[in-house]
């Protein structure tokens, strides 16, 4: 991982590509690279569809790696959702495989003057930029189809739907699984859009005859390896929920805690939770054949995929995970495992974010333009978008802009963005960290990375109203710190209980560079991290009049536990005084 | 009206597992501890209830001090393993995250001089479905006859003769 590609779209003729060394962003990764690149080259200002915005691609520090969990790959841009700067990852086959090509970044730049489709083929011979008309407003699985069918079983893909093409505000980028399957999505804040304006469909890599990448220290970096399985394996979270029920399992709790949006975040319990339960769900996998246990990537060795098969055994989609459930499910108030997974099916084929999607059809529901719990009615609306109807490219613009054009009060974004299945009124703490994250409403802004261990602005004391925001700070630097290494974020567990495995973590990215790095350093680079984005941010013109809910989650009750959004604005601007 | 009886031979079914899912009715001494109920009325080793029961709700509201909190007549306790995600890590008893929902979290109580038999709903999530079904089924769990019937015609289970007789209002009393 030493070199970038950097591939201008625009320059009259041909777009140019050229590769270079890492200058400035040497030991950057993940989100730490492409956060760095966009704060550095792209003007804050700048339109998210136009040639002066760009799109990073970039593996995690250890992807490529013999590390487990380390195959995220993160992209950003500024994003054309939220007008803020984005890092969206997934999971899926490509940090590896373009780890192992040594790339560290593609940068992709510029805007293609005439409407022509490319695709870029990466492999150990080199790069190709091909012109390849035959591809428009192909999906997914039609497009990966034809993929393997030109370049053969063994290639890993990142690729737009018809979504991505129309420049939608919830496009994707998929990402294809160790079944070359497009069904890991880089789904937050509409980076699809920003590849379909570059002109670029689909990003072949094939890493035949590459080889792993070597650590500076082989026997450190094996025994820290060794260490940090071992303590994924023991946690029970790592080691046998996620396994078993994959992140669905969180329905019932959701529901039981009163934390369950329903019906676009009307009330906090959903009365058909059981019967879409991750419980229910691997019950229904496992009798149709599918698994409940799979990994996205190969490295994974927590597994908290499946597949979901339909009634008669063929596979539909990969095992919905809990925000696509909610999405389509409770906050539509459909209860039907079915009609979710095929909206999970057709949100990857369209390339589509299944939270955001989920959300707008939640508000038009809201709206009248369906009735809630009406799950045929839902699947036909996600299906406009792919058709390209004006109603569809409306509803895949995002739940910001379905409200606004439909009259909806209640419409539950941050800064463009809608909110994931956690309602913030139950579990004011999320709230904090939904509205002042760097890249409008996301749950995993600030998971549960180590708190008590980084300590991140000195001891926080979580009795203390002002403990919410401290936590917050944390959890969102510790996060930055994570997405930095390409580790999938369902470590945090394993590493927020158990110091011996977060110091296997530290080892293991000492004895691969040859650093020796304190878990002090570690927040430090998530601090760098989210000063950039903030810094960014301010650039495009975010005060902080943007870190605030929504209205409603200060004016409306919701039940069972009748409660509003109480943290003061003033708390919530002291997020980033550290 | 005393409830129908019937006996299991073993609790390894969907059919069980949904109904622990969706609560069941127990019957234990009101007014006591959860902790209490679990170790003392359903007999569930103290080790396992520290270990395992990570997340526990009363009547919808996440409980970090499990040993003073009081379950009363008619209340719902909800059961589950630790919870992965930011949320989960909040919702679990006594972590160091729970000031993310100090506003629903159950309130610790003096705890009640005298205790009588009652009835409370228990529901059981994720990895305690299997685990917990036993105990539960060995003690006795109370459904009534109408959800029961229900609930084996949606998952096809032929419950045999004894339901047939079973009006609306009669309960069943399940137990190994
Ligand atoms: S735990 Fe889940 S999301 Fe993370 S790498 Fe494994 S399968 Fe992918």
């Amino acid at each position: 991982m030493d070199k970038i590609l950097r591939i201008n779209m625009g320059p009259d003729g041909a777009p140019s590509v050229k590769e270079e060394g890492l200058g400035d962003y040497a030991g950057l990764g993940g989100r730490g690279m492409t956060s760095s690149v966009i704060g550095k080259e792209v003007p804050a200002d700048s339109h998210p569809l136009g040639a002066e915005n760009k799109l990073v691609i970039s593996p995690g520090l250890l992807s490529g790696t013999a590390a487990a969990m380390s195959g995220r790959i993160s992209v950003g841009c500024k994003s054309p959702l939220t007008g803020t700067i984005k890092e969206s990852n997934a999971g899926g086959q490509a940090a590896q495989v373009m780890a192992r090509l040594g790339y560290a970044a593609i940068i992709l730049e510029g805007k293609p003057k005439a409407d022509t489709l490319y695709k870029l083929i990466i492999n150990k011979d080199g790069v190709k930029l091909e012109e390849d008309n035959s591809l428009k407003l192909l999906n997914n699985y039609e497009l990966v189809d034809k993929l393997k069918e030109a370049y053969g079983e063994k290639i890993t893909c990142m690729t737009i739907g018809s979504a991505g093409e129309r420049k939608l505000g919830s496009a994707t980028i998929a990402v294809t699984d160790m079944e070359v399957r497009p069904t890991r999505h880089c789904g937050r804040g509409g980076t699809g859009a920003v590849m379909g304006a570059k002109g670029l469909k689909a990003i072949i890599f094939d890493d035949s005859g590459m080889k792993m990448r070597a650590p500076k220290d082989p026997e450190a970096f094996k025994a820290a390896n060794k260490r940090f399985v071992e303590g994924l394996r023991k946690h029970p979270v790592t080691g046998e929920g996620l396994p078993a029920y994959g992140t669905n399992v969180l329905t019932n709790v959701l529901s039981e805690a009163g934390g369950y949006p329903t019906n676009n975040f009307s009330k906090g319990t959903f009365e058909g939770a059981s019967k879409i339960s991750g419980e229910a769900q691997a019950e229904l996998e496992t009798q149709r054949g599918g698994s409940a246990t799979h990994g996205c990537h190969r490295g994974c060795i927590i597994r908290c995929s499946g597949t979901f098969n339909d009634k008669n055994g063929r596979f539909l989609t990969k095992q919905p995970e809990y925000e696509t459930v909610w999405a389509h499910g409770g906050n539509c108030g459909i209860d039907d495992l079915d009609a979710i997974a095929m909206m999970d099916r057709l949100d990857d084929d369209y390339g589509l974010d299944t939270i955001e999607m989920g959300a707008s059809v939640a508000v038009a529901m809201d709206a009248g333009i369906a009735k809630f719990g009406d799950a045929e009615a839902a699947i036909n609306l996600v299906k406009e978008v792919g058709k390209g109807t004006e109603l569809g490219r409306i509803l895949g613009s995002g739940a910001a802009v379905t409200g606004r054009v439909f009259g909806v009060e209640r419409i539950p974004v941050v800064k463009g963005q809608a909110m994931p299945a956690y309602d913030p009124r139950a579990v004011q703490g999320i709230g904090v960290t939904y509205a002042t994250s760097t890249m409008g409403a996301d749950h995993t802004a600030g998971y549960a990375v180590a708190t008590n261990i980084l300590k991140v602005g000195g001891d926080v004391d979580p009795l203390k109203p002002e403990g919410q925001v401290e936590l917050s700070r944390n959890l969102q630097v510790a996060t930055a710190a994570v997405d930095a290494t390409g580790m999938c974020l369902f470590i945090a567990f394993a590493v927020l209980d158990q110091p011996d495995t977060f110091q296997a973590l530290i080892d293991m990215l000492n004895a691969f560079y040859g650093l020796e790095m304190t878990a002090d350093d570690v927040s430090e680079l998530g601090k760098k991290i989210l000063k950039e984005e903030r810094e960014f941010n301010k650039r495009a013109g975010f005060t902080a009049e943007h870190d605030r809910l929504p209205r409603f989650f200060i004016t409306e009750p919701v039940a069972p536990h009748n409660v509003t959004f109480q943290v003061s604005d003033k708390e919530l601007d002291n997020l980033f005084n550290w | 009206m005393e409830p129908f009886v019937l006996t299991l031979e073993s609790t390894d079914s969907p059919f069980i597992f949904s109904l622990l899912q969706e609560g069941v009715t127990v019957r234990v001494r009101a007014g006591c501890s959860v902790k209490d109920i679990l170790c003392n009325d359903l007999h569930i080793a103290p080790e396992y209830v520290e270990e395992r029961i990570k997340t526990v709700f009363l009547n919808n509201r996440p409980v970090d001090d499990y040993e003073n909190a009081l379950v009363r007549e008619g209340d719902r306790l909800a059961l589950s393993a630790a919870m992965p995600g930011l949320v989960g890590a909040t919702l679990r008893r006594g972590g160091v995250l729970s000031a993310f929902r100090s506003s629903i979290t159950h309130l610790s109580e003096e705890q009640c001089e005298s205790f009588a038999q009652g009835e409370v709903t228990i529901k059981l999530f994720n990895l305690l479905v299997r685990e917990m079904a036993a105990p539960l089924l060995t003690h006795g769990i109370i459904v009534e006859g109408e959800r029961l019937c229900r609930m084996a015609s949606d998952l096809n289970i032929d419950t045999g003769e004894p339901l047939d007789a079973l009006g609306p209002d009669h309960r069943v009393l399940i137990r190994l």
